[in-house]
């Protein structure tokens, strides 16, 4: 099929979603959806299709594509991006705008490379000290965590603007990329971080994090406590270079949801992804709404179902929701456009990829033909909702030229009993996130946990 | 020897392998079942016997204050052969994993030539396996040695 045949039947496909969207709400504040792409509109596979997205204030576009200059690697794909604004707080000048912000509703807070704001002078988060904790006073640095890899760096006070929301004197990370760190990371955090500290756009195939997840804090009571008895420690003071200890840090003071500190629309978001064909799609352009049953752009439409997590610290399943496949059940599964693709084990997907070899320690599925499943997502409050979803093979995707897949999917391992629905997930739906203590709607309880709807 | 006598063999078995391990720092993961009370140091929790999830195996569950909770496997031979966690901070493996951290940091510095977040990840690495996520304060995850685990016993059990 030649290149304009294809954009041919894109187009028409565009048209023609737009011509529905237009009918069915009356030519209103709706933008469309978009992906680009060899596979895109092929008739073979299960096609792409835009779909309508609310525009407004309390919106801004987000895509998937290659990711930032300077380097594109094999196994990075599906990560969804967004620009921000960043200033120094209260001042309408000394700005900058940053592209390639990775969108995660799997971590709370915003993290930038520090050579990204170098030029704004952000003035430093310093934590008071606690005697009882023994936190001494000094500037807060943070050793924020992944389950491998983690980032190092100071806390500053800055003020985010996206879309046309705005969260003033917010403590940002700002994970140190310069060549020598006026604050070195102490042992422990590198040894947490499993050696790797990702300091790079290249390690981190994005320029920060927008971490707009379902907690208002990045960590919250325990480490206002400067208890960090049950793992590593998240939050250090450094009175100087060489002296970093444990710190107590009050929550005003943490890593703070933004959207928390926007002025209305702060109860959480929406993420409207275009549905991606099985050969995947070499851009994919969304929206970012923020707020939920806040304006008339972002209400809950009453087909959607609301699945509460399990908010109980102490359960396994903390954070959690549950997804049956067939007779197998996840009980720790979650729904997160931070995870690159489905990750969950089912020992009869074939996992012997070539991509996976040597490098890719997860294990990306290879089936020799794509996979369709049905699961079912449920929560304690007795809701479910039935998802469709393929497994295509990994190295027939990464070996096409595109990097929005929906049908990605890797393996957890033998009975992990973790279901991640990463970004495959958003394609093709309007996944609403809410967050803890913010104000809810009707349709959240928040005595039982916060929430994902879809 | 004088003490050893005066107990029964089992304890007197497990009092001269709490003396042959005591300078051993938070060794679990392939070491003795009293290493546990290392652990339980460590992460300052309260120690019980959990429910069996088999009649070969032991667990003992450490929980914290925060509500986090790790659980360590004891197989008839007294050794602990797999842990699991559910933590609010990421867990200190290299202590969890004693002797066999060598492997989970070799086959971890593996998987991270990989760039980008890493929120699900299994790691192999000789006798090891490790299945680990996480996303905001839930980390959760097991390890185990796969030639360990008695006959009978099921990895989805171990949880």
């Amino acid at each position: 099929m030649s290149t304009t045949c294809i954009e041919r039947r894109v187009r028409r496909c565009v048209a023609a979603a737009l011509a529905i969207v237009l009918a069915a709400c009356g030519g209103g504040s709706t933008t469309e959806t978009s992906l680009t792409g060899p596979g895109v509109g092929n008739g073979g596979s299960t096609g792409g299709v835009s779909v309508s997205a609310p525009t407004g204030p309390n919106t801004t576009q987000i895509v998937v594509d290659s990711g930032p200059s300077g380097g594109f690697s094999l196994g990075a794909a599906n990560i969804l991006y967004v620009s921000v604004q960043v200033c120094s707080p209260g001042s309408a000048s000394r700005c900058v705008t940053i592209d390639h912000v990775a969108l995660d509703t799997g971590s709370v807070g915003l993290r930038l490379l520090k050579s990204t704001v170098a030029s704004l002078g952000l003035p430093p988060v310093t934590v008071p000290a606690n005697p009882a904790a023994g936190t001494p006073a000094g500037p807060a640095l943070e050793c924020y965590q992944f389950v491998l890899g983690g980032l190092w760096g100071p806390l500053a006070s800055a003020d985010l603007h996206i879309a046309e929301e705005t969260a003033a004197s917010i403590p940002v990370q700002l994970i140190d990329d310069s060549t020598a760190p006026a604050y070195p990371a102490p042992t422990e955090c590198v040894t947490a971080s499993n050696n790797m500290l990702m300091a790079s756009a290249s390690s981190l195939q994005a320029n920060g994090i927008l971490g707009v997840g379902m907690l208002p804090y990045d960590c919250g009571l325990e480490c206002s406590n400067g208890s960090y008895a049950s793992g590593y420690t998240l939050y250090y003071a450094c009175p100087t270079a060489a002296s970093c200890g444990l710190a107590a840090v009050p929550s005003t003071l943490q890593v703070a949801n933004p959207v928390t500190k926007f002025a209305v629309d702060n109860n959480g978001t929406i993420i409207v992804m275009p549905a991606v064909p099985d050969l995947g799609a070499t851009s994919a352009t969304g929206r970012l709404v923020f707020g939920i049953g806040t304006q008339s752009n972002n209400q809950i439409p009453s087909t959607v179902r609301v699945l509460h997590v399990d908010g109980n610290p102490a359960s396994l399943n903390y954070l959690s929701i549950t997804t049956t496949v067939g007779s197998t059940v996840y009980p720790g599964s979650y729904i997160d456009s931070g995870s690159n693709a489905i990750f969950f084990d089912d020992a009869t997907i074939a996992t012997k990829c070539q991509s996976s070899s040597g490098t890719a320690g997860s294990g990306w599925y290879c089936p020799p033909a794509i996979l369709r499943r049905t699961a079912t997502l449920s929560d304690t409050q007795g809701t479910s909702a039935t998802v469709d979803f393929s497994i295509a093979n990994a190295d027939g995707l990464f070996s096409s030229p595109s990097v929005a897949f929906s049908d990605l999917g890797g393996t957890t391992g033998q009975a992990a009993g973790t279901f991640a629905w990463g970004l495959p997930f958003f394609y093709g739906r309007s996944v609403f996130t809410s967050i803890w203590g913010q104000w809810l709607s009707p349709f959240g309880n928040n005595n039982i946990g916060p929430w994902f709807a879809f | 020897m004088n003490r050893c006598r005066l107990l029964t063999p089992p304890r007197c078995l497990l009092g001269l392998a709490f003396v042959l391990c005591a300078p051993v720092a938070h060794a679990v993961l392939g070491a003795a079942e009293v290493t546990v009370q290392d652990d339980q140091a460590r992460l300052h929790g309260m120690r019980r016997q959990a429910l069996a999830v088999h009649a070969l195996v032991t667990t003992h569950e450490i929980t914290m204050s925060d509500g986090s909770s790790i659980r360590e496997f004891v197989g008839p031979s007294g050794v602990v052969f797999a842990v699991a966690w559910s933590t609010r901070f990421k867990p200190n493996l290299q202590a969890l994993l004693g002797q066999h951290a060598v492997s989970y940091n070799a086959a971890a510095a593996d998987a991270l030539r990989v760039p980008g977040i890493k929120r699900s990840v299994v790691l192999q690495r000789g006798d090891l396996v490790v299945h680990s996520a996480g996303h905001l304060t839930a980390f959760v995850g097991k390890a185990y040695l796969a030639s360990q685990i008695p006959e009978g016993v099921r990895v989805d059990d171990l949880h």
